[in-house]
Protein backbone atom coordinates (compact mmCIF):
# COMPACT_ATOMS: atom_id res chain seq x y z
CA UNK A 1 0.00 0.00 0.00
CA UNK A 2 1.47 3.36 -1.08
CA UNK A 3 0.71 6.82 0.31
CA UNK A 4 1.58 10.47 -0.37
CA UNK A 5 1.42 13.03 2.45
CA UNK A 6 0.53 16.68 1.81
CA UNK A 7 0.91 19.12 4.73
CA UNK A 8 2.71 22.44 5.09
CA UNK A 9 4.01 21.52 8.56
CA UNK A 10 7.14 19.34 8.25
CA UNK A 11 6.64 18.05 11.78
CA UNK A 12 3.14 16.78 10.90
CA UNK A 13 4.46 15.12 7.74
CA UNK A 14 7.14 13.44 9.84
CA UNK A 15 4.53 12.24 12.36
CA UNK A 16 2.17 10.87 9.71
CA UNK A 17 5.07 9.24 7.89
CA UNK A 18 6.19 7.55 11.10
CA UNK A 19 2.70 6.29 12.03
CA UNK A 20 1.92 4.99 8.53
CA UNK A 21 5.33 3.34 8.00
CA UNK A 22 4.93 1.49 11.28
CA UNK A 23 1.58 0.16 9.99
CA UNK A 24 3.26 -1.15 6.84
CA UNK A 25 2.23 1.67 4.52
CA UNK A 26 4.95 2.85 2.17
CA UNK A 27 5.11 6.65 2.14
CA UNK A 28 6.34 7.25 -1.39
CA UNK A 29 6.23 11.06 -1.41
CA UNK A 30 5.60 14.22 0.56
CA UNK A 31 4.62 17.74 -0.47
CA UNK A 32 3.81 21.05 1.18
CA UNK A 33 0.76 21.63 -0.99
CA UNK A 34 -0.43 23.30 -4.15
CA UNK A 35 0.10 22.29 -7.74
CA UNK A 36 3.39 20.58 -6.82
CA UNK A 37 1.37 18.16 -4.71
CA UNK A 38 -0.97 17.46 -7.59
CA UNK A 39 1.95 16.76 -9.94
CA UNK A 40 3.62 14.51 -7.37
CA UNK A 41 0.44 12.50 -6.90
CA UNK A 42 -0.04 12.20 -10.65
CA UNK A 43 3.54 10.97 -11.09
CA UNK A 44 3.57 8.55 -8.14
CA UNK A 45 -0.01 7.22 -8.42
CA UNK A 46 -0.34 6.26 -4.73
CA UNK A 47 -3.29 4.29 -3.37
CA UNK A 48 -4.08 7.10 -1.00
CA UNK A 49 -3.18 10.75 -0.44
CA UNK A 50 -3.35 12.13 3.11
CA UNK A 51 -4.03 15.86 2.68
CA UNK A 52 -4.16 18.68 5.24
CA UNK A 53 -7.35 20.77 4.92
CA UNK A 54 -5.77 24.15 5.72
CA UNK A 55 -3.00 24.42 3.15
CA UNK A 56 -1.78 27.88 2.19
CA UNK A 57 -3.00 28.94 -1.27
CA UNK A 58 -4.91 26.07 -2.81
CA UNK A 59 -6.93 24.57 0.05
CA UNK A 60 -6.80 20.88 0.87
CA UNK A 61 -10.46 20.52 -0.06
CA UNK A 62 -9.86 22.06 -3.49
CA UNK A 63 -6.78 19.86 -3.93
CA UNK A 64 -8.92 16.84 -3.02
CA UNK A 65 -11.51 17.85 -5.61
CA UNK A 66 -8.84 18.11 -8.30
CA UNK A 67 -7.21 14.79 -7.36
CA UNK A 68 -10.56 13.00 -7.44
CA UNK A 69 -11.50 14.59 -10.76
CA UNK A 70 -8.22 13.85 -12.55
CA UNK A 71 -7.05 10.71 -10.74
CA UNK A 72 -10.20 8.99 -9.48
CA UNK A 73 -8.26 5.83 -8.54
CA UNK A 74 -6.35 7.80 -5.86
CA UNK A 75 -8.28 7.90 -2.57
CA UNK A 76 -8.03 11.06 -0.49
CA UNK A 77 -8.05 11.30 3.30
CA UNK A 78 -8.39 14.86 4.57
CA UNK A 79 -6.90 15.74 7.94
CA UNK A 80 -7.70 18.92 9.84
CA UNK A 81 -6.91 20.81 13.02
CA UNK A 82 -10.61 21.54 13.49
CA UNK A 83 -13.75 19.47 13.77
CA UNK A 84 -15.73 21.82 11.57
CA UNK A 85 -19.09 20.41 10.35
CA UNK A 86 -19.07 22.71 7.30
CA UNK A 87 -15.64 21.43 6.26
CA UNK A 88 -16.60 17.83 6.97
CA UNK A 89 -19.63 18.18 4.68
CA UNK A 90 -17.49 19.92 2.08
CA UNK A 91 -14.89 17.15 2.30
CA UNK A 92 -17.62 14.62 1.47
CA UNK A 93 -18.75 16.65 -1.51
CA UNK A 94 -15.15 17.00 -2.72
CA UNK A 95 -14.87 13.20 -2.88
CA UNK A 96 -12.74 12.58 0.21
CA UNK A 97 -12.93 9.08 1.69
CA UNK A 98 -12.45 10.31 5.25
CA UNK A 99 -12.12 13.49 7.33
CA UNK A 100 -9.73 13.05 10.24
CA UNK A 101 -8.55 15.35 13.01
CA UNK A 102 -4.94 15.98 13.92
CA UNK A 103 -6.02 15.42 17.51
CA UNK A 104 -7.32 11.90 16.72
CA UNK A 105 -5.54 8.96 18.35
CA UNK A 106 -2.85 7.51 16.05
CA UNK A 107 -4.71 4.16 15.76
CA UNK A 108 -7.78 5.92 14.36
CA UNK A 109 -5.72 7.84 11.82
CA UNK A 110 -3.88 4.73 10.66
CA UNK A 111 -7.08 2.66 10.53
CA UNK A 112 -8.89 5.28 8.44
CA UNK A 113 -6.01 5.61 5.98
CA UNK A 114 -5.82 1.82 5.53
CA UNK A 115 -9.57 1.50 5.02
CA UNK A 116 -9.65 4.44 2.60
CA UNK A 117 -6.78 2.97 0.59
CA UNK A 118 -8.81 -0.25 0.28
CA UNK A 119 -11.69 1.74 -1.20
CA UNK A 120 -13.92 2.26 1.81
CA UNK A 121 -15.71 5.58 2.11
CA UNK A 122 -15.97 6.73 5.72
CA UNK A 123 -17.74 10.01 5.02
CA UNK A 124 -21.34 10.65 4.05
CA UNK A 125 -21.48 11.95 0.49
CA UNK A 126 -24.17 14.50 1.29
CA UNK A 127 -24.39 17.20 3.87
CA UNK A 128 -26.48 20.20 4.80
CA UNK A 129 -26.88 22.77 2.05
CA UNK A 130 -24.31 25.48 2.70
CA UNK A 131 -25.23 29.10 2.27
CA UNK A 132 -22.46 29.46 -0.31
CA UNK A 133 -21.36 27.31 -3.22
CA UNK A 134 -17.99 25.58 -2.81
CA UNK A 135 -16.40 28.07 -5.21
CA UNK A 136 -17.84 31.03 -3.34
CA UNK A 137 -16.59 29.58 -0.05
CA UNK A 138 -13.15 29.19 -1.57
CA UNK A 139 -13.11 32.81 -2.77
CA UNK A 140 -14.37 34.11 0.58
CA UNK A 141 -11.80 32.05 2.45
CA UNK A 142 -8.95 33.41 0.35
CA UNK A 143 -10.24 36.97 0.78
CA UNK A 144 -10.34 36.41 4.54
CA UNK A 145 -6.75 35.23 4.35
CA UNK A 146 -5.93 38.62 2.88
CA UNK A 147 -5.39 37.57 -0.73
CA UNK A 148 -6.06 40.13 -3.46
CA UNK A 149 -8.59 39.30 -6.18
CA UNK A 150 -5.80 39.00 -8.75
CA UNK A 151 -3.96 36.48 -6.54
CA UNK A 152 -7.17 34.52 -5.95
CA UNK A 153 -7.79 34.44 -9.68
CA UNK A 154 -4.31 32.97 -10.16
CA UNK A 155 -4.72 30.41 -7.37
CA UNK A 156 -8.09 29.21 -8.67
CA UNK A 157 -7.13 29.47 -12.35
CA UNK A 158 -10.09 31.74 -13.04
CA UNK A 159 -10.34 35.27 -14.45
CA UNK A 160 -10.44 38.21 -12.01
CA UNK A 161 -13.91 38.99 -13.36
CA UNK A 162 -15.16 35.53 -12.37
CA UNK A 163 -13.63 35.88 -8.92
CA UNK A 164 -15.24 39.30 -8.54
CA UNK A 165 -18.59 37.78 -9.53
CA UNK A 166 -18.22 35.01 -6.90
CA UNK A 167 -17.34 37.63 -4.31
CA UNK A 168 -20.34 39.78 -5.22
CA UNK A 169 -22.65 36.77 -5.12
CA UNK A 170 -21.28 35.71 -1.71
CA UNK A 171 -21.75 39.24 -0.36
CA UNK A 172 -25.34 39.26 -1.62
CA UNK A 173 -26.11 35.89 -0.01
CA UNK A 174 -24.54 36.92 3.29
CA UNK A 175 -26.14 40.39 3.20
CA UNK A 176 -22.86 42.20 3.75
CA UNK A 177 -21.73 45.35 2.01
CA UNK A 178 -18.01 45.53 2.57
CA UNK A 179 -14.97 43.29 2.40
CA UNK A 180 -14.58 43.66 6.15
CA UNK A 181 -18.15 42.46 6.61
CA UNK A 182 -17.43 39.54 4.32
CA UNK A 183 -14.35 38.55 6.31
CA UNK A 184 -16.29 38.76 9.55
CA UNK A 185 -19.09 36.60 8.07
CA UNK A 186 -16.49 34.10 6.88
CA UNK A 187 -15.15 33.84 10.42
CA UNK A 188 -18.64 33.37 11.83
CA UNK A 189 -19.43 30.69 9.25
CA UNK A 190 -16.25 28.87 10.14
CA UNK A 191 -14.86 29.19 6.61
CA UNK A 192 -11.71 30.60 8.19
CA UNK A 193 -10.71 29.85 11.70
CA UNK A 194 -7.78 30.28 13.97
CA UNK A 195 -7.72 28.50 17.29
CA UNK A 196 -8.27 30.73 20.29
CA UNK A 197 -5.13 31.51 22.22
CA UNK A 198 -5.74 31.80 25.94
CA UNK A 199 -4.05 35.09 26.85
CA UNK A 200 -2.07 35.76 29.99
CA UNK B 1 22.23 14.51 25.57
CA UNK B 2 19.55 17.20 25.59
CA UNK B 3 16.46 16.15 27.56
CA UNK B 4 13.24 17.36 25.91
CA UNK B 5 9.61 17.27 27.04
CA UNK B 6 6.99 17.53 24.25
CA UNK B 7 3.64 19.15 25.10
CA UNK B 8 1.13 19.21 22.23
CA UNK B 9 -2.49 18.03 22.01
CA UNK B 10 -2.03 16.44 18.58
CA UNK B 11 -0.57 12.93 18.81
CA UNK B 12 0.59 13.09 15.20
CA UNK B 13 2.60 16.24 15.97
CA UNK B 14 4.13 14.64 19.10
CA UNK B 15 5.09 11.63 17.00
CA UNK B 16 6.78 13.83 14.39
CA UNK B 17 8.61 15.92 16.98
CA UNK B 18 9.79 12.87 18.92
CA UNK B 19 11.14 11.27 15.76
CA UNK B 20 12.92 14.40 14.52
CA UNK B 21 14.51 15.12 17.91
CA UNK B 22 15.57 11.51 18.58
CA UNK B 23 17.14 11.33 15.15
CA UNK B 24 19.14 14.46 16.05
CA UNK B 25 20.50 12.68 19.12
CA UNK B 26 18.20 14.22 21.73
CA UNK B 27 16.39 12.35 24.46
CA UNK B 28 12.59 12.80 24.64
CA UNK B 29 11.91 12.36 28.37
CA UNK B 30 8.14 12.50 27.99
CA UNK B 31 5.10 13.59 26.01
CA UNK B 32 1.97 15.36 27.24
CA UNK B 33 -1.32 16.11 25.46
CA UNK B 34 -2.45 19.07 27.57
CA UNK B 35 -1.06 22.01 29.49
CA UNK B 36 -1.88 20.52 32.89
CA UNK B 37 -0.29 17.20 32.05
CA UNK B 38 2.73 19.06 30.67
CA UNK B 39 3.21 21.08 33.86
CA UNK B 40 2.97 17.88 35.92
CA UNK B 41 5.51 16.02 33.79
CA UNK B 42 7.87 19.00 33.72
CA UNK B 43 7.88 19.00 37.53
CA UNK B 44 8.73 15.29 37.72
CA UNK B 45 11.04 14.77 34.74
CA UNK B 46 13.21 17.92 34.93
CA UNK B 47 13.63 18.39 31.17
CA UNK B 48 16.17 20.89 29.85
CA UNK B 49 13.83 22.10 27.11
CA UNK B 50 10.01 22.01 27.00
CA UNK B 51 8.39 22.25 23.56
CA UNK B 52 5.11 24.02 24.30
CA UNK B 53 2.11 24.28 21.95
CA UNK B 54 -0.13 27.33 22.33
CA UNK B 55 -3.56 26.26 21.08
CA UNK B 56 -4.19 23.26 23.35
CA UNK B 57 -6.37 22.56 26.37
CA UNK B 58 -4.77 24.01 29.49
CA UNK B 59 -2.03 25.51 27.35
CA UNK B 60 -1.64 28.92 25.91
CA UNK B 61 0.42 31.84 27.09
CA UNK B 62 -1.16 32.04 30.54
CA UNK B 63 -0.03 28.52 31.46
CA UNK B 64 3.61 29.33 30.71
CA UNK B 65 3.81 30.98 34.13
CA UNK B 66 2.68 27.75 35.83
CA UNK B 67 5.17 25.76 33.77
CA UNK B 68 7.93 28.17 34.79
CA UNK B 69 7.02 27.70 38.46
CA UNK B 70 6.86 23.91 38.14
CA UNK B 71 10.21 23.61 36.37
CA UNK B 72 12.28 26.75 36.97
CA UNK B 73 15.37 25.29 35.34
CA UNK B 74 13.60 24.26 32.10
CA UNK B 75 13.89 26.38 28.96
CA UNK B 76 10.50 26.91 27.31
CA UNK B 77 10.31 26.85 23.51
CA UNK B 78 6.87 27.76 22.15
CA UNK B 79 5.97 25.91 18.96
CA UNK B 80 2.80 27.06 17.28
CA UNK B 81 0.67 26.63 14.17
CA UNK B 82 -0.72 30.14 14.60
CA UNK B 83 0.37 32.52 11.90
CA UNK B 84 0.67 35.79 13.80
CA UNK B 85 3.81 37.92 13.86
CA UNK B 86 2.72 39.64 17.06
CA UNK B 87 2.40 36.40 19.00
CA UNK B 88 6.14 35.87 19.47
CA UNK B 89 6.38 39.12 21.43
CA UNK B 90 3.48 38.04 23.61
CA UNK B 91 5.18 34.71 24.21
CA UNK B 92 8.39 36.48 25.25
CA UNK B 93 6.42 38.67 27.66
CA UNK B 94 4.69 35.58 29.06
CA UNK B 95 8.09 34.12 29.95
CA UNK B 96 8.99 31.84 27.04
CA UNK B 97 12.65 31.44 26.04
CA UNK B 98 11.93 30.86 22.37
CA UNK B 99 9.25 30.91 19.69
CA UNK B 100 9.00 28.82 16.57
CA UNK B 101 6.35 28.32 13.86
CA UNK B 102 5.28 24.77 13.01
CA UNK B 103 6.02 25.53 9.37
CA UNK B 104 9.74 25.56 10.28
CA UNK B 105 12.09 23.09 8.62
CA UNK B 106 13.28 20.12 10.72
CA UNK B 107 16.81 21.58 10.79
CA UNK B 108 15.54 24.87 12.20
CA UNK B 109 13.64 23.02 14.91
CA UNK B 110 16.67 21.03 15.99
CA UNK B 111 18.88 24.15 15.95
CA UNK B 112 16.33 26.08 18.03
CA UNK B 113 16.11 23.33 20.67
CA UNK B 114 19.92 23.19 20.89
CA UNK B 115 20.17 26.99 21.19
CA UNK B 116 17.49 27.01 23.90
CA UNK B 117 19.30 24.27 25.81
CA UNK B 118 22.48 26.40 25.68
CA UNK B 119 20.54 29.20 27.34
CA UNK B 120 20.06 31.36 24.26
CA UNK B 121 16.80 33.13 23.54
CA UNK B 122 15.33 32.12 20.21
CA UNK B 123 12.86 34.62 18.81
CA UNK B 124 12.16 35.70 15.24
CA UNK B 125 12.83 39.37 14.56
CA UNK B 126 9.40 40.65 15.57
CA UNK B 127 8.09 44.01 14.42
CA UNK B 128 8.37 46.97 16.82
CA UNK B 129 5.01 48.74 16.88
CA UNK B 130 4.40 52.21 18.28
CA UNK B 131 1.62 52.61 20.88
CA UNK B 132 -0.49 54.38 18.24
CA UNK B 133 -0.01 51.51 15.80
CA UNK B 134 -0.97 49.00 18.52
CA UNK B 135 -4.12 51.02 19.21
CA UNK B 136 -5.05 51.21 15.55
CA UNK B 137 -4.47 47.48 15.08
CA UNK B 138 -6.80 46.76 17.96
CA UNK B 139 -9.50 49.00 16.44
CA UNK B 140 -9.10 47.25 13.09
CA UNK B 141 -9.54 43.92 14.84
CA UNK B 142 -12.92 45.19 16.05
CA UNK B 143 -13.89 45.76 12.42
CA UNK B 144 -13.79 49.58 12.47
CA UNK B 145 -13.42 51.45 9.18
CA UNK B 146 -10.60 53.95 8.64
CA UNK B 147 -12.98 56.83 9.28
CA UNK B 148 -14.37 55.28 12.47
CA UNK B 149 -10.85 54.56 13.70
CA UNK B 150 -9.80 58.15 12.95
CA UNK B 151 -12.76 59.51 14.94
CA UNK B 152 -12.05 57.17 17.84
CA UNK B 153 -8.39 58.19 17.99
CA UNK B 154 -9.10 61.87 17.35
CA UNK B 155 -6.80 61.99 14.32
CA UNK B 156 -7.36 62.56 10.60
CA UNK B 157 -8.16 59.80 8.12
CA UNK B 158 -4.92 60.74 6.33
CA UNK B 159 -2.93 60.05 9.51
CA UNK B 160 -4.72 56.72 9.92
CA UNK B 161 -3.78 55.86 6.36
CA UNK B 162 -0.13 56.66 6.98
CA UNK B 163 -0.15 54.49 10.16
CA UNK B 164 -1.71 51.72 8.05
CA UNK B 165 1.12 51.99 5.52
CA UNK B 166 3.66 51.57 8.34
CA UNK B 167 1.73 48.64 9.80
CA UNK B 168 1.57 46.93 6.41
CA UNK B 169 5.32 47.28 6.03
CA UNK B 170 6.11 46.12 9.56
CA UNK B 171 3.76 43.14 9.47
CA UNK B 172 4.65 42.16 5.92
CA UNK B 173 1.14 42.64 4.51
CA UNK B 174 0.92 43.31 0.80
CA UNK B 175 -2.41 45.14 0.93
CA UNK B 176 -4.65 46.93 3.39
CA UNK B 177 -7.13 44.11 2.83
CA UNK B 178 -4.54 41.63 4.07
CA UNK B 179 -3.78 43.81 7.09
CA UNK B 180 -7.48 44.03 7.93
CA UNK B 181 -7.89 40.29 7.52
CA UNK B 182 -4.87 39.71 9.77
CA UNK B 183 -6.28 42.07 12.40
CA UNK B 184 -9.75 40.49 12.24
CA UNK B 185 -8.30 37.02 12.65
CA UNK B 186 -6.80 38.22 15.90
CA UNK B 187 -10.33 38.89 17.09
CA UNK B 188 -10.95 36.71 20.13
CA UNK B 189 -14.68 36.32 20.80
CA UNK B 190 -15.57 36.48 24.45
CA UNK B 191 -12.67 38.72 25.44
CA UNK B 192 -13.16 42.40 26.21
Amino acid sequence: MRAVIVDDHPVVREGLCSLLSRAGVEVVGQAQGGSRALRLIRDLQPDVAVVDVALPGLSGIELCRRIRRRLPQVKVVLISMFDEPAWRAEAGRAGAAAYLLKGDPPERIVDAVLRAARGEVLLPRTGGVPPLTPREQEVVRLIAEGKKLSEIARILCRSPATVRAHKASAMRKLSVHSTTGLVRAALELGLVRVPEVPRA
Amino acid sequence: MIRVLIVDDHPVVREGLARLLSRAGMYVVGEAGSGEEGVGLARGLSPQVVLWDLAMPGGGLAAIKRLREAAPQARILVLTALDDPLLSREAATAGADGFLAKTCAPGELVAAVRACARGERVFPQGPELSPREEELLSLLSQGLSNREAAERLGISVKTVESHLENLKRKLGCKSTAELRARALRRMKPGLP
